[in-house]
């Protein structure tokens, strides 16, 4: 049995992981993809993946689309290392530029998805401790609300204005700078 | 499902919201302080929005001194002054966390807004020949943006011009007898207190927890006190005759009577005791005859055990003034030579435009005399403040802008304190009357 941290490279990437959603659904990944949650990991390091992991709080469907990041991160994780131990070479930068380009389009692609979808991917990311992933997610809806008003950023996330309009209108005197 | 219905904030853990709301920029924040209640609370509760408009670093130092229409700038180098309004009064009264309060009222020199103060109401049931009110500032943008501003009585020494009062106590020995043997501070106190919240003046009742500081008669000192306040942790300290201090509570309307360490208890009111907050929160100082100088900060973790802590004890004799003198980094503005020459015949409050100080102001190094390089000083030092942030005491000898490093026993140059053409209107009187270091803040009402 090959353990994490092993350094034995070969041995990890051919580990496989297996993970299991709210819906009873399973999921084979490599253990390189696995462990860019931090709550896999630890599991992985107890020893109590055996049997696979249960993942109660995500669904399928999330868990699906976390898996992709994770695959796609997970490679671009290894390619970082091969192009660094060869820094010097002009080539490799290229190709690492073009990877992390690859990357961000990546990213940008897998956001495209609705608030809902949104919502869950960032509570899935919470769950299973997969920094970048909250990164980005939480990034996400911060930009969304860039330049709206309360009105349009409740609207945007269903939030109910429990505010009595004295009370509103205190806030706003609070910071007028923001509303000028 | 119907998921697209719900609200979707609340599917999140604070945690996870709070770091959503973290990466939004303070506009965005807030008009998110506005979508509902728990929106507010988290961003409130974290201090998510106030972080970039918080008073965090300092800028420099409000000087007022004898004989000035204005008060002067000392600015740090690397403070972004740029548009920076001064006041328009001869003598600043308080600075609180970025709002300065001035004869006409209050001014936030970062966003040019003022408020003018109605008068306050007079005093309460005191006779006024016996007591005088100052103002002080509270404002704590992390609490609230609203601030208060507390007029709190001080007991008149005699020397100090009860003689102009037309009603002389001597008049009426009966009078005099029972206030002078009357308990003060008393209880309740009863300040007129200012908030902006309402516009108006109120007077506020606050009730003593602990002894009072002594008699009426006791406070009757013939020297001046430097009425410095600080504002920390939802209370108001404020530095009064025979060096207690009042330290008033915000939130309780409860105020408590700290007693200056034996130290400076034992120097009857004639030493030149500062308050002022620095890194840890409120801190007390001032220079023995020996040239020590001595600070204690203000321990209040414990309810009943309130009490200075002495912090350092800094030999200032054998230090510094080392010859020549580098100055050139913190900035004199002389904004009451430049209006003189300037001629524009602007009456509105100057409005400072700065220019040739990219450097940012490193308070850990360079330009640190060292103690082998100095000699011996001829004059006194005279505290001006305490760096709101860093253990640094900011002082003057003779009008030599200092700062003298506690942690490390550093004496640092400032820049020459003594204004342009100062000695045409003040000669022999030439005097640093008071100190305010000053914290631009974005944030609050004003």
């Amino acid at each position: 049995m090959a353990s994490a941290g092993s350094g034995d490279e070969k041995a990890a990437a051919a580990a496989m992981i297996t993970l299991i959603s709210s819906d009873n659904e399973k999921f084979e990944v490599t253990e390189a993809t696995a462990t860019l949650s931090q709550t896999i990991r630890h599991m992985i390091e107890d020893g109590c993946t055996d049997g696979g992991v249960p993942l109660p709080n995500v669904t399928s469907k999330i868990l699906a689309r976390v898996i992709e990041y994770c695959k796609k991160h997970a490679t671009a994780a290894a390619g970082e290392e091969g192009s660094s131990s060869s820094f010097s070479d002009a080539a490799f930068l290229e190709v690492d530029r073009a990877f992390l380009e690859e990357l961000e389009e990546f990213d940008d692609a897998f956001l495209e998805v609705d608030r809902a979808t949104l919502f869950d991917l960032i509570l899935a990311a919470n769950y299973l401790d997969i920094k970048g992933l909250l990164n980005l997610t939480c990034q996400k809806v911060a930009d969304s609300v860039k330049g709206k008003t309360p009105e349009q950023i409740r609207e945007m996330y269903n939030i109910v204005n429990d505010l009595t309009p004295e009370e509103e209108a205190e806030i706003r005197r609070e910071t007028q700078w923001a509303f000028e | 499902m119907g998921r697209q219905e719900e609200d979707l904030s609340a599917l999140l853990p604070d945690d996870v919201l709070a770091a959503v709301l973290r990466r939004v920029a303070p506009r965005g924040l807030a008009a998110c302080r506005c979508a509902c209640r728990s929106w507010r609370a988290l961003i409130d509760g974290r201090r998510l929005l106030r972080a970039d408009l918080l008073p965090h670093s300092l800028a420099g130092f409000f000087l007022c001194y004898n004989a000035l229409d204005l008060p002067e700038f000392l600015a740090r180098p690397g403070a972004d002054l740029a548009g920076l309004t001064l006041p328009r009064a001869t003598v600043v009264q308080d600075h609180c966390n970025g709002l300065v309060l001035d004869w006409h009222g209050v001014l936030n020199p970062a966003t040019g807004r003022r408020a003018y103060l109605p008068d306050p109401p007079p005093l309460p049931a005191l006779p006024e020949e016996y007591f005088l009110e100052y103002d002080h500032l509270a404002f704590d943008p992390a609490e609230s943006p609203h601030y208060q501003v507390f007029s709190v009585p001080s007991v008149l020494p005699a020397a100090f011009g009860r003689g102009m009062v037309a009603a002389d106590p001597a008049a009426d020995p009966a009078v005099h007898a029972a206030v002078s043997r009357s308990e003060w501070p008393p209880s309740p106190l009863v300040p007129s207190v200012f908030s902006s919240r309402t516009g108006r003046w109120e007077e506020r009742s606050f009730v003593r927890e602990g002894e009072a500081a002594g008699t009426v008669a006791d406070m009757d000192y013939d020297s001046e006190v430097a009425q410095h306040s600080v504002c920390w942790r939802g209370a108001l300290y404020v530095h009064r005759e025979s060096d207690f201090v009042f330290r008033i509570s915000l939130l309780e309307d409860t105020y408590r009577v700290i007693k200056p360490p034996k130290e400076i208890e034992a120097l009857r009111g004639q030493s030149l005791v500062t308050l002022g907050r620095s890194q840890k929160g409120v801190y007390i100082a001032f220079i023995d005859s020996k040239r020590h100088l001595c600070v204690w900060t203000f321990d209040d973790d414990a309810r009943d055990k309130m009490d200075w802590k002495q912090r350092y004890r800094c030999d200032l004799s054998g230090l510094a003034l080392a010859t020549p003198r580098r100055y050139g980094r913190w900035i004199l503005q002389n904004a009451n030579n430049s209006r003189d020459e300037g001629g524009n015949g602007n009456d509105d409050e100057g409005v400072l435009a700065l220019a040739g100080q990219e450097t940012e102001w490193d308070s850990d190094d360079e330009d640190i005399l060292g103690t082998e390089d100095a000699i011996q000083g001829r004059y006194g030092f005279t505290i001006l403040g305490f760096h709101p942030y860093k253990e640094i005491v900011f002082l003057h000898t003779s009008f030599r802008g200092l700062a003298y490093h506690l942690k490390s026993s550093k004496l640092e140059d400032l820049d020459d304190l003594y204004p342009k053409n100062y000695n045409d209107v003040a000669g022999f009187c030439a005097r640093i009357e008071n100190a305010f270091p000053y914290t631009p803040c974005w944030m609050g009402e004003l």
